[in-house]
């Protein structure tokens, strides 16, 4: 599948800002399953040095620094994408996860890499209550694989989506007890109870395909980011991306633009600014096939908090 | 059960003999006696005290009894520490490269990925991680040094080690009588062609920082020594700035590029953009401009990382794998659980095992018999975050106690530096006294936790007394020809503007505080001294030294005790003098030490004759206790300002003080003239010429003028003198000609108009003498005067705002968007 992503973050100031420095985690990175055919970023005003690189995990980043008083930032990244995961091993052909959560901690040739994503991270601790829900998915001797997609499946089901109940910095326990959120708290959920397991997990960043409700247009900047989990299966198969807020595998509807610990890895946008006030957020994307992006209406960017 | 192991004891062989290189030292500490060596100790305890001033981050106390080390045994130390340093670095080269000790399974994957020290930065380390490196040794009971921690993000101390032997010099010299100590300054001296080798310029003179949380961090005072001996500006993050890729320094000419920045706190907190940032604020970009080579940190933050505790169960592997060496110097006993076996290690005598966290100097720590429950969960399901480290009983050694010579556990830190082409040991160092309560071994030791704050100096004996070796000085750039105040940061020149600030507000309660005890107990009631009175009392509240005027109808009694609640510690004198403490530290690295000492031990004493002025009962005596300290304020005022007029050298700030004092003085002057004038019925010739007086009581000017006018008071003559007379030291016009000086030192031509409202000022001035000059009435013109003057006050503090912006930044600190990067990582206290 090939998509068309765009995605526009805007912050506009009640005050100029004097001075500012950014690193933003806005371009695809290319992976098995995942070629990018072009990527573009734009960022006004124009920064008086700007920075290409990669980061500790690989993602890209440009590190943007601006010198001059300004009154809004824009950052506007483009890309054309073209996804096809493979899909994952059958079940039985997994570890039990038990081997797995050993074979990660004794680290070494075949686990090292993998070991990374087993220890806790500023925003995503091994939680014992998280690891008490999960259990009930992780029986003794089950195949990694089924854990995993029984686990994913129960959050999608147990949970509700619902926006503007949680903040960033909402703990586990209280998603756990709330039963509800968006998808940063139950990828956080999710990662917490696997690192708490023994099972390395990763935090990923990216979008997903949405459709319009039936009947209605597409409306431009009308998508999110979006965040899933990484969890590893052992050193045959490695990672497989799962996504409990849809209950779904990773496979030709996410387009990945990294991954890291946890969201503090890997925020979209990130730094540090010198004046400004008041300042408004506005972010917008869009995830759309790429044949049917020539049907987007050209619209200005909806607010979205 | 087992016998607890007998400590080593420094000074006596297992015979109870007297260890050969002890013998000489023991006999001139017994000539000297205890009582001596006590008082002796003191006084470099108060020598400290004054270096630090009275904040935190004092340096600790020294005792008079140094570990002596044989040249012999110090050599075996060092080159056991220089290997060690070489097994440090290319462990780090490996772990921010290809991390082949992880991928062969030499070290273990939880003592890197969960350490806060290992640092996930966006690209390579390019250079040396380390050009510094401490190391703590015990000598323990088999007689061996075993090394209880690797130093290299907090390498302090050092300034320590040095301020212990030049005290130690100073007041102990018969110690050294008739022996050879190596001398530490060779080591220094390398320091610093080192600092300017890696600044790579051959042809500038290099800019060097070292960046310091400031005058609250419990490490100031050895920042401060730090900065001294190494010819390094003191920075605050906030004096830095990443500017297109490189770090700059915000100095009062505009910015100045830092080639070089000495770092002293966790790595993680360096760059809050790249990095998760924490309590500490850091330089946002420091990374990105170090990755492009316009700046060398020292040590690179990313080194921390070699600090996690459990590495010591891994470095005989290490050395032989990174070196091919077998390791010299061993760590103190070190058990990793996840090998040894959980329950093999709770088998042991479990209180001669210390639980760390294996990645982290801060995580928990405690000894095992005592662990909770919790944490033993946490150990069965997580292993390989924890390590034992064996509680060793470190060696023993005499120290001077205050009832007499007593023994005590003693830890050494030595230090190295790397001078390019190899590893180079200081021979001295620092060695601590170890606390009663128990410590894990080379865990924090910082007075929160209990710590004592005893050193002792640390000397290293020369065997051939042609034996020093001089340090070879590499080729030095002539360095071009610097006046004026260079790279003044602008947070020093601002803390030097109010310093001058407050000395002169000070000073100013202290005159009205002297015309206000004149007057209690004076009243007889006539309107006129009543009306005077209560003109003080408006002008003391105006400026904050009173809460109300109540006091001017009261008894004599009442009188007495409201005015010695200026004494009180939310009074506006303890107010003052503790903000002159707090910015005089700010600035010790600025001033003389004679300057500095002055300040602060006339701020101490000052705050204490205020303390004990407040002893009330009868009202005569306090008054008299009143008075003294009014003498003892003015006293403090003078001493300081010919202090900073003749010590202080010239670009190091002082024409900031003195706009700060001048502007303030200037101001005070125009206000209590335009307070006075606002008098009822004061165009009265009687009013009039009382309040004439009290203006040139209120500004020392009595004498001056009754010296050329007489007796007889009239505005005119008395405008004069106070506004334009440049004569006269105590009026505006002679402030105004100082700030005039002050801003053309500062910017020769003058183009930033600052000298222009200077002369403004002066020009308004003239206009209001010659109006009263001219008036038929002088006293009726004069009465109508307050507004004016108030108003020309505030083109002084105009001009006071208009300095601030000019020369100082605006000292916020940035904002994070985006994000969520303050996570806690626990106490950010430092360590030493």
């Amino acid at each position: 599948m090939i998509y068309r992503v765009r995605h526009l973050t805007r912050y506009v100031y009640g005050s100029p800002v004097d001075l500012a420095a950014h690193i933003v985690h806005v371009t695809p990175r290319a992976l098995p399953g995942q070629a990018v055919h072009w990527t573009r970023l734009e960022v006004t005003p124009s920064p008086v040095r700007r920075v290409n690189g990669v980061d500790y995990f690989g993602n890209l980043i440009a590190w943007l620094y601006h010198e001059a008083p300004h009154d809004s930032f824009d950052v506007l990244a483009e890309s054309e994408v073209e996804v096809a995961f493979a899909p994952p091993p059958s079940e039985d052909a997994t570890l039990s996860w038990e081997d797995v959560a050993a074979l990660a901690r004794a680290g070494g040739a075949p686990a090292w890499q993998a070991a990374e994503f087993l220890f806790d991270s500023p925003m995503c601790a091994a939680n014992a209550a998280a690891g008490d829900y999960a259990a009930l998915s992780f029986t003794p001797g089950r195949s990694v694989l089924a854990a995993l997609l029984d686990l994913n499946m129960r959050i999608y089901t147990d949970f509700r989506f619902r926006a503007g109940v949680t903040t960033l910095s909402t703990p586990i326990e209280q998603v756990l007890a709330r039963r509800e959120g968006v998808c940063q708290d139950f990828t956080h959920l999710m990662i917490s109870a696997l690192r708490w397991i023994g099972v390395p997990a990763r935090y990923m960043s990216g979008y997903i395909r949405t459709r319009p409700p039936p009947g209605q247009a597409r409306r431009l900047g009308s998508d999110q980011s979006h965040a899933w989990v990484g969890a590893w299966l052992g050193p045959a198969y490695g990672w497989i991306g799962l996504d409990p807020t849809n209950g779904i595998v990773m496979r030709d509807e996410h387009v990945v633009l990294g991954w890291g610990r946890d969201y503090a890895d890997i925020s979209p946008v990130h730094g540090l600014i010198l004046g400004g006030g008041n300042d408004r957020l506005k972010v917008g994307v869009d995830l759309v096939p790429a044949e049917e992006w020539e049907d987007l209406p050209a619209e200005p960017v909806d607010e979205t908090p | 059960m087992d016998m607890a192991p007998i400590p080593v004891d420094e000074m006596v062989d297992g015979h109870g003999g007297v260890r050969p290189h002890w013998r000489r030292l023991l006999g001139a500490i017994s000539d000297l006696g205890h009582r001596e060596l006590l008082e002796r100790g003191r006084q470099m305890a108060r020598a400290l005290h004054d270096q630090a001033g009275p904040v935190e981050g004092a340096a600790a106390g020294c005792d008079p009894v140094p570990l002596l080390l044989t040249a012999q045994e110090f050599a075996r130390l060092s080159e056991g520490m220089v290997q060690r340093a070489r097994v440090l670095e290319s462990t780090l080269r490996d772990l921010y490269g290809p991390r082949t000790l992880l991928a062969d399974g030499v070290l273990p994957p939880a003592l890197v990925y969960p350490a806060p020290n290992f640092l996930r930065m966006g690209g390579p380390v390019s250079g040396a991680f380390l050009d510094f490196y401490a190391v703590d040794l015990i000598r323990g009971p088999d007689g061996a040094w075993h090394v209880a921690a690797d130093r290299v993000a907090r390498a302090n101390g050092i300034g320590q080690a040095l301020e212990n032997r030049r005290q130690m010099t100073r007041m102990l010299p018969e110690l050294f009588a008739g022996r050879e100590v190596q001398p530490l300054s060779p080591f220094f001296d390398a320091w610093q062609d080192s600092l300017h080798r890696l600044a790579g310029l051959p042809d500038r003179n290099p800019g060097l920082a070292l960046l310091t949380p400031g005058p609250r961090g419990t490490l100031w005072a050895e920042h401060v020594i730090l900065a001294r001996e190494l010819g390094c500006v003191l920075a605050e993050a906030g004096d830095l700035a990443v500017r297109d890729g490189a770090l700059w320094l915000k100095t009062v000419r505009g910015l100045r590029p830092v080639d070089v920045l000495l770092l002293r706190q966790d790595g993680w907190t360096v760059d809050p953009l790249e990095l998760e940032g924490g309590g500490t604020p850091g330089i946002a970009g420091l990374l990105d401009a170090a990755r492009g080579g316009a700046v060398h940190l020292v040590n690179h933050p990313a080194s921390g990382l070699v600090e996690a505790p459990g590495l010591a169960a891994f470095m005989p592997a290490l050395a032989r794998r990174l070196i091919g060496e077998d390791l010299k110097l061993p760590d103190v006993p070190t058990l990793w659980p996840a090998q040894y076996g959980v329950d093999a290690l709770l088998s042991e005598d479990r209180s001669r095992w210390w639980l760390r966290d294996s990645a982290s100097t801060r995580g928990a720590s405690c000894r095992l018999d005592r662990a909770k429950d919790s944490m033993l969960a946490a150990l069965r399901r997580t292993p390989d975050r924890f390590v034992a480290v064996e509680a060793l009983a470190p060696s023993v050694m005499p120290s001077i106690g205050s009832a007499g010579i007593e023994p005590g556990g003693i830890v050494l830190r030595l230090f190295a530096l790397f001078d390019g082409g190899a590893w180079q040991v200081m021979p001295g160092g620092m060695a601590r006294l170890l606390p009663d309560s128990d410590l894990p071994p080379g865990g924090p030791m910082d007075r929160a936790r209990g710590g004592h704050s005893i050193t002792k100096d640390v000397w290293v004996t020369v065997e051939d007394s042609r034996n020093l070796v001089g340090i070879a000085a590499p080729p030095m750039p002539v360095l071009a020809i610097r006046r004026g105040q260079g790279d003044l940061p602008s947070r020093a020149a601002d803390d030097f503007f109010w310093l001058g600030r407050y000395l002169e507000q000070l000073e100013d309660a202290g005159r009205v505080l002297r015309v206000l005890t004149r007057r209690v107990g004076r009243i007889d009631g006539s309107p006129r001294e009543r009306a005077e009175l209560e003109t003080v009392l408006r002008l003391a509240v105006h400026i904050g030294l009173l809460q109300d005027e109540s006091m001017a109808g009261a008894g004599f009694a009442t009188q007495v005790r409201a005015l010695a609640a200026v004494t009180l510690d939310a009074g506006m004198p303890q107010r003052l003098l503790s903000e002159i403490a707090r910015v005089s530290a700010g600035l010790r690295d600025r001033m003389t030490v004679e300057t500095f000492e002055t300040i602060v031990q006339g701020t101490d004493a000052l705050r204490s004759q205020l303390r004990e002025a407040r002893v009330t009962g009868d009202a005569g005596r306090t008054l008299e206790r009143v008075g003294r300290v009014t003498d003892g304020l003015l006293r403090y005022g003078a001493t300081i300002s010919g202090l900073t007029a003749e010590n202080m050298v010239r670009s190091g700030g002082r024409q900031f003080l003195e706009l700060g004092r001048r502007v303030e003085r200037a101001g005070a002057i125009l206000t209590s003239m335009a307070l006075i004038l606002r008098q009822k019925d004061v165009a009265q010739r009687g009013r009039m010429e009382g309040a004439l007086r009290l203006m040139l009581e209120l500004s020392d000017c009595a004498i001056t003028y009754r010296s050329r006018y007489f007796a007889v008071f009239q505005p005119a003559p008395v405008l004069d003198l106070l506004l334009l007379d440049g004569g006269n030291p105590r009026g505006v016009a002679s402030q105004m000609a100082m700030v005039a000086d002050a801003l053309a030192d500062l910017e020769p031509g003058d183009g930033t108009g600052l000298a222009g409202a200077a002369a403004q000022v002066m020009e308004r001035l003239r206009g209001v003498v010659n109006d009263v000059l001219s008036a038929p009435q002088q006293d009726v013109a004069a009465a109508a005067l307050p507004e004016r003057l108030l108003a020309i006050h505030a083109g002084l503090r105009d001009l006071g705002q208009q300095i601030a912006r000019r020369y100082f930044v605006v000292l916020t600190s940035p904002r994070a968007v985006g994000g969520l990067r303050t996570v806690d990582r626990g106490e950010a206290t430092d360590e030493s």
